[in-house]
């Protein structure tokens, strides 16, 4: 069985990361945005994995189980924020919501 | 009990105090709500965490994530002070704002635990460990007023940017792992210098930058600092001063252990880079804060000003240049602690927006004396007036960058104070303008006022004490300092 190149494995990750990077520029909607972060960090996690494949440790792999937490965790209350935002402002949309101004 | 265990033990005391609050707390509430007992209850468990800190250890390595020394301990302390601060200025501010009022506290021990979590980290996980309890009990903690909308859309733009800027970190550090193998910050220095292919060394170096990227967002560093003004204005007063003090406080702390100028010094470009996002910060946060009118936006803005100030010294490096980071970052606490804690005062939460206007100011010698005789001080110190810590940091900074010969960074800072000068001094000056109608005295004496009166004393205290006689937290500086290599 052949591996996957270091660099390829990479590619994707950057590739990944940068897509959740763009969706969270482009995108108006809240939810979106926590998806587009979720894909974000999961790139990142994955970038460990490789690195763990790389060294053959499974300190990487730990990492991984971390950043899958955290992620979690930070989207648990992103949830909650939306729910009490819309339950505000009766939308999740970005102009909508964004009312403070220099 | 092993005598190793025990040290460390004893070495982890102020995390273990912290997290035992936090188990307290969480029993108090469920038990009965009694704002004053929950607020009384983390009151003492940051008193004894900062007793804890002062204990004289030897540096103790808690397994290969946290390490306990004279550096962690010092800025464990800062953080166990505003802690403490925090609940003073936050117990008449939740009172008054009602709904539930106990967990805000539990929020404020979890971030603190993050916090402290943070300066004891040489790790990766621990890094960002650390780093996210910080900012998720954050989240909570701007949101807390939650019927009101100005908080809320505060905590959901701090939300998405933070986890977006801690997405950038992980990824940083991973790329970083996969180049070096290692996820321990010692082993990491010998690791960058040691990198035989080129691949590894860009590799290794674009994960520093991603690194840097994230912890600049912590630290509104331009131009990763468009969140600072929208959540300084949205979030509750006193959640505002603690963000700035220790959220970004614990950041610096950690830079300086890992990312310093030695590291720096090994890639040029990054150093060159960080130099123009230093000068930029320093524009860009002092000028932004001469056109605005609103109070808590003007310290947002003068916060990515004092950032900026803070980042030469990691860049010239030196033994002066660490010193002024640690001198910086308590006097930086002090002052923002203050400045909050006066708007925390002079604001009825229950409407929904914080006396963060100008106008709010306009006669606030004749209506509110004592809070103006707080709030004056700590906007002088901001400004670098002699006779208070803000000007010790500011003096530390400029002889690090004068020691280095950093002519271009010294003359950035000079000009950027200059600056300051005016809006601080524009803040001042409206205290004492006359306001039609309303030249009679306000505030009432009660349980409230008086906590929050007592930690604006206490920081004046501070302000003043160590701007005027600064040998012993020049002492602890050194000796926090000794422990680092």
């Amino acid at each position: 069985m052949s591996t996957v190149p270091l660099l390829h494995a990479l590619a994707v990750c950057a590739l990944l990361f940068a897509l959740g990077l763009a969706g969270l520029l482009i995108r108006r909607g809240l939810v979106f945005s926590l998806m587009c972060l979720e894909i974000m960090l999961n790139a990142a996690g994955l970038a460990f994995v490789v690195g763990a494949a790389r060294w053959a440790e499974p300190d990487g792999q730990v990492m991984f189980l971390l950043v899958l937490t955290l992620a979690a965790a930070e989207v648990a209350v992103g949830l909650a924020l939306l729910l009490q935002i819309h339950r505000r402002f009766r939308s999740l949309d970005h102009d909508v919501i964004a009312r403070m101004k220099a | 009990m092993s005598a190793t265990v025990q040290t460390q033990l004893i070495a982890g005391l102020p995390l273990l105090l912290i997290a035992a609050g936090i188990v307290l707390v969480m029993l108090l509430v469920a038990g009965s709500r009694n704002h004053r007992a929950v607020a009384q209850l983390t009151t003492l468990g940051f008193v004894l965490t900062f007793a804890a800190c002062l204990l004289p250890q030897p540096a103790v390595g808690v397994t290969p994530l946290l390490l306990f020394d004279d550096y962690a301990r010092f800025g464990m302390a800062i953080v166990a002070v505003c802690g403490a601060l925090t609940v003073l200025l936050l117990y008449g501010y939740v009172e008054s704002l009602g709904g539930y009022r106990e967990e805000i506290y539990l929020l404020l021990l979890i971030a603190a635990l993050g916090a402290m979590t943070l300066c004891a980290a040489r790790h990766a996980a621990s890094l960002v460990l650390g780093l996210e309890t910080l900012s998720v009990a954050l989240f909570g903690m701007i949101a807390y007023p939650h019927r009101h909308t100005l908080p809320l859309e505060a905590a959901i733009k701090y939300l998405v940017l933070s986890a977006a800027a801690s997405g950038a970190l992980m990824f940083g550090l991973a790329l970083v792992y996969t180049a070096t193998g290692h996820l321990q910050f010692e082993s990491l220095h010998v690791a960058f210098s040691s990198l035989s292919s080129s691949a590894d060394r860009s590799l290794a170096w674009a994960g520093v930058a991603l690194v840097w990227a994230g912890l600049a967002f912590k630290l509104s560093i331009v131009p990763f600092h468009l969140w600072t003004a929208d959540v300084y204005h949205g979030a509750p007063a006193p959640v505002a001063g603690f963000l700035a003090a220790v959220s970004k406080g614990a950041v610096a702390v950690l830079l300086l252990r890992w990312l310093d100028a030695a590291a720096l010094q090994q890639a040029p470009a990054l150093a060159q880079m960080l130099a123009l996002l230093a000068v930029l910060s320093i524009a860009v946060g002092n000028l932004a804060a001469l056109v605005q009118n609103n109070v808590k936006r003007v310290l947002a803005y003068s916060s990515i000003a004092h950032f900026g100030y803070l980042l030469v010294p990691f860049l010239v490096g030196g033994a002066t240049a660490r010193e002024a980071v640690l001198v910086y970052v308590a006097s930086y606490a002090v002052m923002t602690l203050g400045s909050f804690g006066a708007i925390t005062v002079l604001s009825e939460p229950a409407t929904g927006e914080d006396a963060d206007h100008l106008y709010d100011y306009r006669g606030l010698f004749w209506r509110r004396p004592l809070v103006t005789s707080t709030f004056t001080p700590m906007l002088l110190a901001q400004a670098g007036m002699p006779l208070t810590m803000g000007f010790l940091a500011k003096f530390y900074v400029l002889a690090a960058a004068v020691e280095q010969q950093a002519w271009a960074l010294a003359l950035a800072v000079v000009i950027g104070s200059a600056i300051g000068l005016y809006y601080y001094l524009r803040l001042i000056v409206v205290q004492f303008l006359p306001r039609p109608g309303g030249m009679r005295r306000e505030g009432v004496l009660s349980e409230t006022s008086l906590t929050a009166g007592a930690a604006l004393v206490v920081l004046t205290a501070l302000l003043l004490g160590f701007g005027v006689a600064p040998q012993s937290l020049l002492a602890g500086v050194t000796q926090a300092l000794s422990s680092l290599n």
